[in-house]
């Protein structure tokens, strides 16, 4: 059955709050173009112990710095892009009517049911988004509210919103028109061992036509076994149809050495979606400097299950995205001005 | 500067988050030594926790601890109160830990 265009208030508000462990996040994200340049803002407030209270601002405008050396191409960090982090703010939070408000900091969302609204205020930078849903709001394990098991311990509920954005974005007083597709999302957890992750991809594309999001995530068990998750969802814009992920891949195509975590990270992945309608076919580009959400961290004094020193990364990576839908009677839909982000988290040995 | 009455009552908050308001174990079966150490202020100290239940803690060096946790008091203090995630403690190299995958989530409950 297709989801509905709009949340249910109880998507919107937070959860687990009386929890000895929480996580809530509301995290929008909008790509637009000025002076005829692709941008990315992103905003995100979140919220528990599980990893860390923040509100965050970041703006992303450089295209890549690649290059090649004789046994890698090598990606130097953009110059240009702006991260803001306010730490350890508290969370407020309200329910007036059908808007459920939740500030921190800088940062105040106001999320009804058919629309949300984020406005941002602070020294130097201004913003003010409305999100409006393009169709169907989409969520894990294809219902509102599910609770996925996502690795052994691991549990997570969430709501994707692909929306269209309206607004206006204030840098350093220059205001900048904002018409745009973003994302809103809620997701919410009260179960995270963040060191059972090996392995995780969670995508989100916007397209003309089409629009989908989808998650990846490889583990280990507290025995040492491996454990699988994956989830996904996909609206055809141009036929009304929505269409559940039943099994996904995404495969590294091309890798580039990231100088900023010492590693290599893919730089392009190829994405294979099916469904009951059919087979979405992807080729994700990063676009733009990966957005770092925890510095790449060599956890030289961390020892689990006698394996001395980790490594971590836990980026949002801005995409352009090519690609196509094929219908089982054949029917090719191709798929334009493709533009998302894919979160990757990579836990392993040094 | 941190005192040694704010450790020793940090020590205590990490013992007393194994045990749930109504009395019982959080941790039920639970049988582990745990080793604490604070290098800035040259402590050992330990945790012992049969079936769940943690033994007061005592100031030593264990010879075979299941955990061993080395961070500095302030850190210690700032995941007690709070004010410090154990996630975020432990990926900007604040504290280090020698556990195994079990342990690392049995260690939220007190960390």
């Amino acid at each position: 059955m297709k989801p509905a265009n709009r949340f249910d208030i109880d998507e919107l508000t937070p959860k687990f709050l009386d929890q000895p462990e929480h996580f809530n996040d509301w995290y929008f994200t909008v790509h637009f173009e000025h002076a005829g340049q692709p941008l990315l803002a992103k905003f995100s407030i979140t919220e528990g112990n599980l990893l860390g209270q923040s509100a965050h601002f970041t703006f992303s405008q450089d295209p890549l710095r690649l290059e090649e050396e004789p046994d890698a191409v090598v990606l130097h960090p953009a110059t240009n892009d702006m991260i803001l982090a306010e730490d350890n703010m508290p969370l407020e939070h309200s329910l007036e009517g059908d808007t459920v408000q939740v500030t921190m900091g800088s940062l105040t969302a106001f999320c009804r049911p058919e629309q949300q609204r984020i406005v941002y205020n602070k020294a130097g930078v201004q913003a003010d988004l409305t999100f409006t849903p393009r169709g169907p709001i989409l969520h894990w394990q294809h219902k509102a509210g599910a609770v996925c098991q996502v690795t052994d311990v691991t549990r997570v509920s969430g709501s994707e919103s692909l929306s269209d954005v309206r607004g206006e974005i204030t840098l350093n007083g220059q205001t900048m028109p904002v018409v745009g597709r973003g994302l809103f999302e809620h997701v919410w957890f009260s179960a995270l061992n963040f060191f059972e992750i090996r392995h995780m991809n969670w995508i989100y594309a916007h397209f003309d036509e089409f629009y989908m999001y989808i998650c990846h995530c490889e583990s280990i068990t507290s025995e040492s076994r491996p454990f699988h998750f994956e989830t996904g969802e996909m609206y055809m814009v141009i036929n009304d149809e929505f269409m559940p992920a039943q099994s996904l891949e995404v495969t590294p195509e091309a890798w580039v050495f990231l100088k900023e975590a010492r590693r290599f990270i893919p730089i392009e992945n190829s994405v294979v979606v099916r469904a009951a309608q059919g087979t979405l076919k992807l080729n994700v580009r990063l676009a733009h400097y990966p957005l770092i959400l925890r510095p790449p961290t060599r956890l030289e004094g961390l020892m689990v299950d006698n394996v001395p020193g980790w490594q971590s990364l836990f980026f949002d990576g801005p995409v352009t995205l090519e690609g196509r839908f094929t219908y089982k009677d054949g029917r090719v839909v191709p798929l334009k001005n493709g533009v998302g982000i894919n979160e990757v988290i990579r836990m392993g040995a040094l | 500067m941190v005192t040694q009455e704010a450790l020793l009552e940090a020590l205590e908050k990490a013992r007393a988050r194994m045990i749930a308001e109504d009395g019982t174990p959080v941790l039920p079966g639970w049988d582990r030594k745990i080793q604490y150490y604070f290098p800035d202020v040259e402590q050992y100290w330990a945790m012992v926790v049969e079936d769940g239940h943690p033994l007061p803690v005592t100031r030593e060096e264990l010879d075979d601890p299941d955990i061993r946790l080395t961070m500095s008091a302030e850190t210690f203090i700032g995941l007690m109160n709070k004010t410090l995630s154990g996630l975020v403690a432990m990926t900007t190299g604040k504290v280090k830990v020698k556990a195994s995958m079990a342990d690392m989530r049995k260690m939220q409950v007190f960390m």
